[in-house]
């Protein structure tokens, strides 16, 4: 579980530190202040080793398509340039993370020229709409990006580092196999819904090691009438449906929005044991209501498979939703951080318990 | 401006900490006369409750752009114990706390602290104050011969309050006798011209123009 994490030269981050992570993150701030690239950062460091996971996070953006051009004379643009602090590609992006196990790890990413590191040591799998077999990584047109990392491993008491690269050039994307990270992690972004059949995959996941009923109990807390959940092979694809005593089965899109995007969220935490779920906007599909029901749950699954939660959001109805869900738990597993743009720095304020308790009482605004 | 409503983040670079709603009420009325328009007063309590509060201000969005804080206290019985109790509180949140009473801190947010009624020098409430400031009204002389009443037939007992009870039943004089003393603050029935209110209004004019 993360306890800390660094975050230096990316998105709006010149310089950002969180010191005090839990369980349960709960992270707010105004427009703009750096959200969801805080979710970006965290998403890459779980990767550890994977710089094509740059071109994932532009996706959850809504940018389906890498366009680059390849003109001699715009060689200075990149697809990652946005992920650079003001777009300042001569400072590294590094983020570092330390665990509460004592291990540390520390990557970072620059953007390199193919001469010099060359990423040619390794296989290269590559993919794009006019894939060449071997990328043309020595020529001028290619740009590549760096990762490093250097880890230590409290468990195992050893160091590691290495470097891996993906590059772009006029026969496509090419990335050499990386290894597997450290723990797993799912980015649930705002707007975009995982396909139904990973939904289902990860059901079917937890139904081999008999831990389906999560989902069931989870889903009852806002579907009381749902009596079971199944897979079902529909239109070629696997899909969840539940049973809600009508005369046949549904697909759990068809009972709300809310419902489809619950599911994915308790699936992903379950599936995610041992590692982090990072979810954008997450009252989104929710009525205010059910906010409760929903943090209840999460606190739950999330505890039980000893995932780590970072959530972003706008309302105040959720923190309040969440502190009550979270005051009534176990244990109470919640900090709330809010993002706050301080002249030229973004900087982490944390409130705990205590303060949220204070706050509420006081009708102060913590968002 | 008084932080109470719902939702409530901080808008302007003074504030004004005060203990309750009705005192807030009261330096609301007497920040009106003085056209101080930007100083946000908060109730956040006395005692315990105000280093846990501050705390949590402190935190609120918008603190990074106060320029100073001023913190109204009652002595009650002691006013030495009072300044202290505040400037540990101040201190123990991180910020800079003045030196000695009457003093400023140095750091901004630049802080100050007013133990009413009269500094560390004596004991009282904000009560005390307003009673000087009308001890030659006419309601006065009945109000004193009620209490001198009282204590003959040993009738009241909390004389800690008496200035407290005495305020309220120069209230009860009034027009509309049931308000509390910051409502009839902000109802015109103190005279804020008058020179008992000179200290209090300095304090709250350098918090407003630091």
């Amino acid at each position: 579980m993360y306890k800390s994490i660094k975050i230096n030269n990316f998105r709006g981050f010149k310089e950002f530190e969180m010191d005090n992570l839990g369980r349960v993150n709960l992270i707010a701030g105004v427009n703009n202040v750096g959200k969801t690239a805080l979710l970006e950062a965290i998403f890459l460091h779980c990767g550890a080793y994977n710089p094509a996971l740059t071109l994932k996070i532009d996706s959850f953006r809504g940018f389906g398509q890498i366009h680059v051009e390849f003109d001699r004379s715009r060689l200075e643009k990149s697809p990652w340039d946005s992920l650079f602090h003001d777009f300042d590609k001569s400072r590294k992006i590094e983020i570092n993370g330390k665990f509460t196990d004592g291990s540390v790890r520390n990557i970072g990413l620059q953007i390199v020229r193919p001469s010099g590191e060359s990423p040619e040591k390794g296989p290269i799998i590559q993919y794009g709409p006019s894939a060449l077999k071997n990328p043309p990584l020595d020529t001028e047109n290619t740009i590549v990006l760096k990762l490093n990392y250097e880890e230590f491993t409290k468990k195992k008491s050893k160091m590691n580092h290495g470097s891996s690269f993906l590059s772009i050039g006029p026969g496509g994307v090419g990335t050499p196999i990386i290894k597997q990270p450290p723990f797993p992690a799912a980015f649930l972004p705002a707007r975009y819904r995982p396909p139904p059949e990973e939904d289902a995959k990860w059901f079917s996941d937890l139904e081999v090691v008999g831990q389906h009923d999560m989902l069931l109990v989870s889903l009852k807390l806002i579907e009381p009438k749902l009596k079971r959940v199944a897979v079902v092979a529909t239109g070629g694809a696997p899909v969840l449906f539940g049973d809600i005593g009508l005369k046949q089965m549904l697909p759990l899109a068809y009972m709300g929005d809310g419902m489809s995007r619950f599911a994915s969220l308790i699936l992903a935490i379950s599936h995610s044991k041992g590692g982090v779920v990072l979810i954008d906007e997450i009252e989104n599909g929710f009525h205010h209501t059910m906010m409760k029901k929903v943090w209840d749950a999460i606190g739950k699954v999330a505890s039980s498979s000893d995932t780590q939660i970072f959530a972003t959001t706008h309302s105040l109805e959720c923190i309040i939703a969440a502190h009550k869900a979270f005051t009534l738990a176990e244990n109470y597993d919640l900090l709330v951080h809010r993002l706050n743009r301080e002249v030229d720095a973004i900087k982490d304020v944390t409130f705990s318990k205590c303060d949220l308790d204070t706050a509420f009482e006081m009708k102060m605004d913590v968002r | 401006m008084i932080k109470t409503k719902d939702q409530s983040n901080i808008e302007l670079p003074h504030l004004l900490l005060v203990e309750g709603i009705d005192d807030a009420n009261f330096f609301e009325a007497i920040l009106n006369t003085l056209s101080l328009n930007d100083v946000e007063i908060w109730p956040i309590g006395g005692g315990r409750d105000f280093k846990k509060r501050l705390g949590v201000l402190r935190k609120l969005s918008g603190f990074e752009r106060v320029i100073s804080i001023g913190v109204i206290r009652d002595a009650d019985t002691n006013p030495t114990a009072a300044f202290d109790s505040v400037t540990e509180a101040i201190r123990e949140n991180g910020l800079s706390a003045p030196a000695s009473y009457g003093c400023r801190s140095t750091e901004t947010p630049i802080v100050s602290i007013m133990i009413l009624p009269n500094g560390i020098s004596s004991t009282g409430m904000l009560e005390s104050l307003c009673l000087k400031a009308i001890e030659n009204d006419p309601a006065m002389q009945c109000i004193n011969s009620f209490f001198d009443c009282l204590h003959t037939h040993s009738v009241f007992q909390r004389e800690v309050d008496e200035d407290k009870a005495k305020v309220h039943a120069f209230l009860a004089s009034r027009e509309k006798p049931d308000k509390r003393l910051g409502e009839s603050a902000l109802a015109g029935y103190w005279p804020f011209d008058s020179e008992i209110f000179e200290d209090l209004k300095r304090f709250l004019f350098e918090i407003g123009n630091t």
